[in-house]
């Protein structure tokens, strides 16, 4: 197990966003044919739209995506850290966070300058995610922090890929 | 008395009168070079040979010319007046240099394990040999006098500032070498200076331009010229230390990536292995399901026709 998350460790997602943690669910997530390993480059251009992602874990256990950009606007700068791109709660396991409610609809990556870190972390609920008020504004957003206020503990799993801005493209 | 340390004939007979000659002269050269680096109370290692023999030869006052005294005294020039003369690219050359091309020239020869254990007259005599053959691929080092091993390749890198700066050579013996030069060469030993002393002297530089330039220019107003320094170096070590940072996220990212795809390999050979485990038992199971369908497939003809 100590091998899915070593590369969190090195990719220093575990340490800015999340904590040391034991993954126990599969989370596979595919940005149409592409599938995303930890520290992957994905373009912009093919991840405008949500990716498919599949969880395991049973029918009956509920879980919460969150998808967070730690290196906003700048990795060298991340005045803006982190910037949550999407939140998906009460998703069934073994499904995908189509089931669940989407409380924050999908943001594509947009890195205005420098490559950054796109995280998503999933936890596992307690219970029924509680009645929240509409997120206002997706900067200076803290997973942990997110985390502990809403009991979530420590994530079950943890995926990252990495993207930069596109270079312009000629139009004639 | 002028003694042509740089025999171009590099037989050993012409040597040797040579350096008869420079013995009669007295007793300094017939020293070890350890012996002449603790008359001194200095390390040899990175001075160049000018500097040596600066300081070498005021034991020899005595028998010198009158010319050499003065310029002992100021420093500046690169040949020696007097009883050694050598090539300006000799001048320039520290001792670790000479002493390397007369190893290189040595290795068919005899051996001096020991540089120290050299005489000097025996060095001097082979480096002016060994000048001939390596001139054309030395590196001339600038004239910069009794540095610390530390600052010897900072001066080549500095070369062409420091030529303005050899009046400063006196006054900056034994310190850190470029920031104590003064202000014209503010801006270049600047990232320099921060890639050898990264954090500690940060703070340290411009007070050291501050100390040394004054006695250097005592008419000159403190102001402008130190603080664009100052700012300039400044500037230099946060753009170097963002650099730095983003270097180690780059190498981050990349072994960040290469540790997932290892590991994932690992884990897909091992589910071939499983697989292809499971594929030997797989006839077997065949094997016991086969005959029903058989059965059933069995044709039969059930229309007269």
């Amino acid at each position: 197990m100590a091998s899915f998350i070593e590369p969190l460790v090195v990719g220093r997602v575990i340490g800015e966003v999340v904590d040391l943690f034991v993954p126990t669910i599969n989370m596979s997530v595919n940005y149409g044919s592409k599938h995303v390993n930890n520290g992957c480059e994905v373009k912009p251009s093919i991840a405008v739209n949500p990716p498919t992602i599949h969880i395991s874990g049973k029918r009956t256990d509920l879980y919460t995506l969150v998808m967070t950009d730690p290196d906003a606007p700048s990795p060298s700068d991340p005045r803006m850290k982190e910037v949550i791109h999407w939140l998906v709660v009460d998703i069934p396991g073994g499904t995908d966070p189509t089931k669940g409610h989407d409380i924050l609809p999908y943001m594509g990556p947009h890195p205005p300058v420098g490559i950054h870190r796109y995280v998503f972390v999933l936890f596992q609920q307690r219970g029924h995610f509680p009645v929240i008020g509409p997120v206002h504004t997706r900067a200076h957003f803290n997973t942990r922090l997110f985390a502990s206020e809403y009991d979530l503990g420590l994530p079950v799993a943890t995926v990252f890929f990495n993207s930069q801005k596109e270079p312009a493209s000629r139009r004639r | 008395m002028g003694v042509q340390a740089m025999a171009s004939e590099s037989g050993g007979g012409g040597r040797q009168s040579q350096l008869q000659s420079l013995s009669r002269q007295g007793s300094i050269y017939s020293l070890t070079l350890n012996e002449v680096q603790n008359h001194l109370g200095e390390p040899l290692h990175s001075m160049n040979l000018d500097e040596l023999l600066r300081n070498v030869l005021p034991a020899e006052l005595d028998n010198l010319v009158a010319g050499a005294n003065s310029s002992i005294a100021s420093g500046v020039c690169m040949h020696r007046q007097g009883s050694i003369t050598m090539s300006p690219a000799l001048s320039k050359k520290t001792v670790d240099e000479v002493w390397r091309d007369i190893q290189q020239g040595q290795r068919r020869h005899e051996r001096h394990k020991m540089l120290g254990e050299m005489t000097l007259e025996d060095f001097l005599g082979r480096a002016g040999v060994a000048v001939d053959g390596s001139d054309k691929r030395s590196n001339p080092n600038i004239g910069n006098a009794g540095l610390y091993p530390r600052e010897h390749w900072l001066q080549q890198y500095q070369h062409h500032n420091l030529q303005l700066q050899q009046q400063a050579q006196q006054t900056i013996m034994g310190t850190f070498v470029g920031v104590p030069m003064s202000q014209p060469l503010g801006v270049a030993p600047g990232p320099i200076l921060d890639a050898v002393y990264p954090e500690d002297q940060g703070t340290n530089s411009p007070t050291l331009v501050e100390a040394i330039s004054d006695p250097q220019t005592p008419g000159r107003k403190r102001g402008t010229m130190e603080d664009v320094t100052e700012k300039t170096v400044e500037r230099r070590q946060k753009r170097m230390i963002k650099n730095r940072e983003s270097a180690a996220r780059s190498r981050a990212r990349k072994q960040a990536y290469t540790n997932e795809l290892e590991n994932k390999i690992s884990r897909l050979e091992e589910e071939n292995e499983m697989l292809k485990k499971q594929k030997e038992l797989e006839p077997i199971i065949h094997y016991v399901t086969q005959p029903e369908p058989k059965h059933q497939l069995r044709r039969t003809s059930s229309a007269p026709i």
